[in-house]
């Protein structure tokens, strides 16, 4: 393993746990429902690929299963945000078909 | 017009089977020729979801709007980072308007994906619901 490698994917990993503490963080506050899912997609789908691609470049031999790992991570945790929202807006939100939502 | 639909059949049948084609090469992690006609042959069996059939023209542009997306996510998670969003607001975004389940997937993954932006769901008219954070206005 050379130098570059080391740095780059420490470089990565070391990133990707600064996303998951910045978007787990407001979890804890008080903000709305919707605000903490916004702070969980920049946690659970950013900064999981960036872990992952930083194990990719430590451990290029193992490609096919961390690339398998990054597109499911990516797909589900952006679609699971979408199925989050899409429920809490039938409670809170109702769907104005056509006319523009007030803010 | 018969032509323009059978040209969108073969790209959903062959963006789909290529799909899972992949799939399956990623999950066994072995290119031999054997394991080659294996996953084909899975790919082409499995059953297929029925929806509506969008252009070849259009998947690309959805596709590569995905694409695009990626670099803005980080860019976005950057700035949510160094200025905090507090005020929350629900606005609409255009879509394509496409009745394809894939273009609508790609479409409320791309907004999706990126952190500033959450898709609620679709509108009657084909726009989408978006629950979005904003920087507050400096006072």
């Amino acid at each position: 393993m050379t130098m570059l490698t080391t740095v780059v994917s420490g470089l990565l990993l070391t990133s990707g746990l600064m996303f998951w503490l910045i978007g787990t963080w407001p979890l804890l506050g008080r903000s709305s429902y919707l605000a903490k899912l916004h702070g969980l997609s920049v946690a659970d789908t950013l900064g999981s690929a960036l872990i992952v691609l930083g194990l990719l470049v430590l451990q290029p031999a193992e490609w096919p299963v961390l690339s398998l790992a990054l597109f499911s991570l990516v797909i589900w945790n952006t679609l699971f945000g979408y199925v989050l929202g899409f429920c809490s807006r039938r409670r809170t939100v109702p769907m104005m078909d056509g006319a523009e939502p007030s803010p | 017009m018969n032509r323009r639909l059978s040209a969108r059949r073969v790209a959903s049948w062959g963006l789909t089977t290529g799909f899972r084609l992949g799939i399956w090469l990623l999950l066994t992690s072995n290119v031999g020729r054997f394991n080659m006609v294996v996953g084909l042959i899975l790919a082409m069996v499995l059953p297929r979801a029925r929806s509506r059939l969008a252009s070849p023209g259009l998947l690309l542009h959805s596709l590569w709007a995905v694409l695009l997306s990626i670099p803005q996510a980080y860019a976005e998670a950057v700035t949510m980072t160094i200025r905090p969003h507090r005020l929350e607001r629900l606005t609409s975004l255009k879509g394509s308007g496409s009745q394809s389940a894939l273009v609508v997937f790609l479409e409320v993954f791309r907004i999706t994906l990126t952190p500033l932006t959450i898709a609620l769901g679709q509108r009657a008219d084909g726009s989408y619901l978006v629950h979005e954070l904003v920087e507050e206005p400096p006072t």
